[in-house]
């Protein structure tokens, strides 16, 4: 069920993140979840005018043909607005991302480079999510980064920040969250010392 | 009625958290090589979103515990815990170790690995004995790795009104607790770059030859928010002086200071005040070791009291550094009433 919400809502979602995106370019910054609330509720309005604009006798066929447009459009987006809060009410994400670091044999180099290595989580903004320091296991090279789900705000990329090693970043996905996913990342020591 | 709701409730609540469940997690710390217990290893953890603390030290049979019911339900409800080593003989490891919540898990077992011997090259002792101070009321600093997340800082400019903001921090702090002045003077000398605070024996050895009170390196982050512009600041803090039964392992610091939103490399906020509490019981070891060396009881006194003030001053969350001054208080009082 959440994933066919997700395939449904995906489109939408990315719809706001650009818009976000535009918005943060004329620096104007919002949360994801009051853009979308504005959104809906000027649709909400731009539905009611449609349906009064609609059906004055004095509109053009073309203008009416756009206004019944409207009153068809408007609503299918602020369903989704509510199908995406109540599918996160209804199946949160879990509050964590997890994986590892391909190592291979562990080295002293190795150990000493993952103790000042940590994974970073981002949104689609690339600001960081509010998560734990994401130390890996100096031995294991495994992770697991806690952090704190804001709504309509997952995390979009996971980054490893490091001054000892390739600073990776990779995209991951609502469902790869939502399933667990073991995220393997390639442990590429720089040169020099750290 | 209303009464009887709660009252169920209340006997429904107390079922589902039985009486004097305690989540503790406990192991031992070994020499991976010898399989022998270390002990005066400092343990440090850090479950869920809490900020990582440190828990205690190991006690002669290398054996520590730690109480997960110190920690909010939200982050012991994650069952692992992130434990890291630290001692000043042996490279630090961080192990993550899963723990069922309310229960814990007992049995765990930390290998460390010696250090090798301090690799410092010829001219980076030259170096370091160049800026010895005679005083030996130097903090020495590696250059901290910074992470500006894209964000155009002068770095240079950043680290150094971080060690002035650090510098009055731990001034301020010693004079609000009558220390002398000749006592509360700290300065801050780079260290070359050769040296790692990883490599406990060479760090060790930088600070010996710089006769420094302690060292201090790590990493420097600039994060933003709805809040604004902070810096994040995540350091090893390696004190240098100690005597015979006196000893602090390296600690870490973390900490957050907020930045100018107009001028991110501006520091507005102000340091915690865990620099101010180390750097007092750095200056409290130099004086114990003063004390035993000139067996001088001045010097003594003088370390009692710092790290009485130091006692007095500190949160009650940091349980491991209130054992740790307690058992140092009892020593010196030991030396200074025989």
């Amino acid at each position: 069920m959440p994933e066919l919400t997700d395939a449904l809502l995906n489109p939408f979602r990315s719809i706001f993140e650009w818009i976000l995106a535009l918005l943060v370019q004329v620096n104007i910054e919002l949360p994801v979840v009051a853009v979308q609330a504005v959104l809906a509720a000027l649709l909400a309005l731009g539905t009611w005018y449609a349906l009064r604009r609609s059906r004055l006798p004095e509109v053009s066929a073309p203008e009416r043909l756009a206004w019944t447009a409207g009153t068809w459009i408007f609503p299918i987006v602020i369903a989704a607005v509510l199908l995406d809060w109540s599918s996160q009410v209804a199946f949160p994400l879990p509050d964590r991302v997890q994986g590892v670091f391909q190592v291979g044999t562990p080295t002293p180099q190795t150990e000493q480079c993952l103790l000042i290595t940590h994974i970073e989580l981002l949104d689609f903004r690339k600001r960081h999510v509010v998560a734990s320091t994401g130390r890996p296991d100096t031995r294991t090279g495994r992770f697991e980064v806690t952090f704190r789900p804001e709504f309509s705000n997952p995390p979009r990329y996971l980054r490893v920040a490091s001054s000892c090693c390739e600073n990776t970043e990779v995209a991951i996905t609502r469902r790869e969250i939502r399933h667990r996913q073991n995220f393997t990342i390639p442990f590429v020591l720089r040169a020099g010392p750290p | 009625m209303r009464k009887n709701i709660a009252l169920l409730v209340g006997f429904a609540l107390s079922l589902s958290s039985p009486a004097g469940a305690v989540t503790r997690i406990s192991g031992t710390v070994v020499d991976a090589g010898s399989e022998r217990p270390v002990a005066g290893a400092t343990l440090n953890a850090e479950i869920g979103m809490s900020p990582p603390r440190d828990v205690g030290i190991t006690d002669s049979a290398g054996r520590f515990e730690l109480n997960a019911d110190d920690w909010p339900k939200s982050d012991r409800n994650h069952g692992t815990v992130v434990l890291q080593v630290s001692h000043p003989h042996y490279a630090p490891v961080v192990q993550h170790i899963t723990f069922t919540p309310g229960t814990g898990k007992s049995g765990i077992v930390l290998g460390v690995t010696p250090t090798g011997p301090g690799s410092l090259s010829q001219a980076v002792r030259d170096a370091l004995l160049g800026a010895r101070d005679a005083t030996g009321r130097t903090i020495g600093f590696a250059t901290f790795d910074l992470d500006t997340a894209g964000i155009a800082i002068d770095a240079a400019r950043l680290e150094g009104r971080l060690l002035r903001r650090l510098q009055g921090s731990m001034t301020q702090y010693l004079q609000a607790q009558n220390a002398p002045d000749e006592l509360c003077g700290l300065s801050f000398v780079q260290l070359p770059g050769a040296v790692d605070l990883l490599n406990y024996s060479a760090a060790r050895e930088a600070g010996d030859l710089l006769n420094a009170l302690a060292l201090i390196g790590g990493e420097l982050r600039v994060r933003t928010d709805a809040a604004g512009p902070r810096l994040e600041v995540s350091t090893t803090f390696f004190p240098i002086p100690s005597t015979d039964s006196l000893l602090l392992p390296p600690q870490r610091v973390f900490d957050q200071i907020a930045l100018d939103p107009a001028q991110p490399s501006a520091i507005t906020g102000e340091a915690g005040s865990a620099w101010a509490h180390y750097a007092a019981i750095v200056l409290a070891l130099r004086e114990a070791r003063e004390g035993e060396r000139l067996d001088s009881l001045p010097h003594l006194v003088q370390a009692r009291d710092l790290l009485a003030a130091v006692q007095r001053t500190l949160p009650a969350g940091e349980g491991s550094l209130h054992r740790w001054l307690a058992h140092g208080l009892r020593l010196l009082d030991a030396r200074i009433r025989p």
